[in-house]
């Protein structure tokens, strides 16, 4: 294996993090809630913003700028939660309607989130201050090298991605959580509260999108408002790779689709990337609709 | 002979400012009924976005190459027919959820292949100064004839059938509707008049550029059918006045349109699901109701707009036997 190979699989690594703790959020909210957010692009655009703002307003490094980042944006996605979701849920009850509903105003929100980072970055790139970060460049051997930004992104997206199914297999609320996926009317006699169950998987899949968006800013340089909108369809295809609601699943999946990605710009046809990630993703639909891994229970594709 | 030239200009720069917007109204009303049809027969199909975009880069195409407006619209009909036939027998597994996601992929990847077809579509930067071959009226014709088409499918049989799809599949599987074929048929008449949107847009103002595509149109033709209503044509057609309206009459909200329409979509999806057309109609039936005194036009107007939740349209449908019209 060349250097040049070892190089593209660490690119790869690094992208394939960034797509796991987007996507992450997404199945996790589709999964457990039947909520497919179309906002999730908006809040990975959200977290680098909130970071922007937050070290341009007081010189901190990225270990107190990521917290921060993580938290605004996973409160901003309680808020979808507790002021649109939740009253969804409570007065529509035909599923369909339900679901199309919710979707519905989650492209509403992610338009409003948009909107005011657009405006408030003069719709140009915007850059998390050098102060935050410094990427350094490790180089192994003659050829092979290796950012400590890689490093934290793969570090980061396996820990949290382990964190996270562990919780869910093997917790408490992860076991309620997991009921409320099953049947949110029933498990409401045992004594779930699915509202706050609601809540705090809509946060932490926020919290998730903003590290992803945070990483992400800093290891291309800068980004723009139109961020979200391309993310999200790698995002459709690596949950749908992983099967809906599968933590698992979503993680492998985010690493198969960058791998892809990376050998497809590796093989001089870069710019037709989004056309094979749109492939994929009719495949799996076609082929195999609960995913590659499958999930626990499948229904209704 | 006396007249002032300069009032003369302003007042042709007022007809021009104007004529667009209508222009602009009735290409999004297009658009609008073509996300209508799918969503009241409970198709979640947001992929017209996809097909406004391919429809208008045909005919922009084509009409740059000197074709001629009718044989560009055939094209761009046929095209959008077989397109869209395909793409349902792609996606004919796929319900709810899935089918929304993947539509919304595809409007995604359609921006992404024009975008990269540099030779072909001008790349990023769109195509220019394609000639301009409709004017306002006939447009007008264009909307018109589909606000027909749709206006026979949201009465009688047609209709009910529409409804009993949209609130239970399987009830309407049982009622002896080819559910299947019904959605295949919804989702390339929805491709059509996407198709036929993207077309009139690029025929009448001369220019397309792959970013009008892409997740914004989605946003806006949301807007459009979430604010007037997605039970009747008249609903596209109210919200595509309203949503482009607004931000001329309306101008220092121009750099915050993301804001009010997220914001509008947001609230009217909760409070008024059936939107203004909605709103109104519930309202006239409220007053002619009090005025009367009576139940009796509360089934009347079941056949015009349709109640909001679905079970007791599913009861519309004519059992066997019954004659229609029988309470």
């Amino acid at each position: 294996m060349n250097a040049q190979t070892v190089n593209q699989i660490i690119d790869a690594l690094a992208l394939g993090s960034v797509y796991a703790l987007f996507a992450l959020g997404l199945s996790l909210v589709w999964g457990v809630l039947d909520v497919l957010n179309l906002a999730q692009g908006a809040l990975f655009l959200l977290g680098p913003f909130v970071a922007y703002e937050v070290a341009r307003a007081l010189p901190m490094p990225l270990i107190a700028v990521l917290p921060i980042a993580m938290v605004v944006t996973g409160l901003v996605a309680v808020v979808l939660e507790v002021g649109i979701f939740r009253y969804v849920r409570r007065t529509v009850d035909d599923r369909k309607r339900r679901e199309l509903t919710m979707l519905i105003t989650s492209i509403g929100a992610a338009a409003i989130i948009t909107q005011v980072v657009a405006n408030k970055t003069g719709n140009t790139i915007f850059f998390i201050p050098h102060q935050v970060f410094q990427p350094v460049t490790y180089a192994i051997g003659k050829h092979v090298r290796v950012s400590n930004l890689d490093i934290i992104l793969l570090v980061l997206a396996l820990a949290l991605g382990v964190a996270l199914g562990q919780w869910v297999r093997r917790s408490r609320h992860g076991r309620a959580l997991r009921a409320v996926a099953f049947d949110a009317r029933r498990s409401g006699l045992f004594g779930v509260s699915a509202d706050r169950l609601a809540a705090f998987t809509l946060f932490v899949s926020g919290a998730l999108a903003a590290a992803a968006g945070v990483l992400f800013s800093l290891s291309v340089g800068g980004i723009d408002s139109t961020v979200g909108d391309s993310y999200l369809l790698t995002a459709f295809a690596v949950v749908i790779l992983g099967g809906v609601g599968s933590i698992a699943g979503t993680v492998i999946g985010a690493f198969l689709v960058a791998g892809a990605e990376t050998a497809v710009t590796a093989a001089g046809i870069g710019q037709w990337q989004n056309a094979i990630v749109f492939g994929v993703i009719l495949l799996v639909l076609a082929l195999r609709p609960e995913g590659i891994f499958r999930a626990q229970r499948t229904q209704r594709v | 002979m006396g007249h002032d030239p300069v009032l003369l200009a302003s007042l042709g720069s007022f007809f021009q400012t104007n004529a667009s917007t209508v222009q602009t109204m009735l290409v999004d009303a297009l658009l609008a009924f073509s996300v209508q049809i799918c969503l009241r027969a409970g198709v979640f199909s947001l992929g017209s976005v996809a097909f406004w975009s391919l429809g208008g880069y045909t005919a922009g195409i084509m009409a740059k190459h000197g074709q001629p407006t009718v044989l560009a619209f055939a094209v761009v009909i046929a095209g959008a027919v077989v397109l869209g036939a395909v793409m349902s027998v792609a996606l004919a597994r796929l319900h709810g959820l899935y089918l929304a996601m993947a539509t919304v992929a595809l409007d995604l990847v359609v921006v992404v292949l024009i975008t990269n077809a540099t030779s072909i579509t001008g790349g990023a930067e769109g195509l220019f100064a394609i000639p301009v071959r409709l004017g306002t009226g006939w447009t007008v014709g264009v909307v018109a004839v589909a606000a027909g088409v749709l206006a026979l499918t949201e009465r009688g049989r047609a209709g009910r059938v529409v409804r009993v799809m949209r609130n239970d599949s399987d009830v309407a599987a049982a009622l002896g509707i080819r559910v299947r074929r019904m959605e295949r048929a919804v989702f390339v008449g929805s491709a059509v008049l996407g198709a036929l949107s993207g077309a009139c847009y690029a025929l009448l103002f001369s220019t397309i550029q792959p970013s009008q595509g892409g997740f914004s149109a989605i946003v806006t033709a949301l807007t459009i059918v979430v604010l007037g209503g997605m039970e009747t044509w008249v609903g596209g057609l109210v919200g595509a006045v309203v949503v482009v309206g607004l931000p001329l009459w309306a101008t220092p909200i121009s750099t915050w349109t993301g804001v009010i329409y997220g914001g509008a979509i947001i609230v009217v999806a909760m409070v008024a699901p059936r939107g203004l057309v909605g709103l109104v109609h519930d309202g006239v039936r409220q007053v002619v109701t009090l005025g009367r005194g009576r139940g009796r036009n509360r089934n009347d107007s079941q056949d015009v707009g349709g109640p909001a939740s679905g079970d007791v349209t599913a009861m519309g449908i004519p059992a066997p036997g019954v004659p229609q019209g029988a309470p």
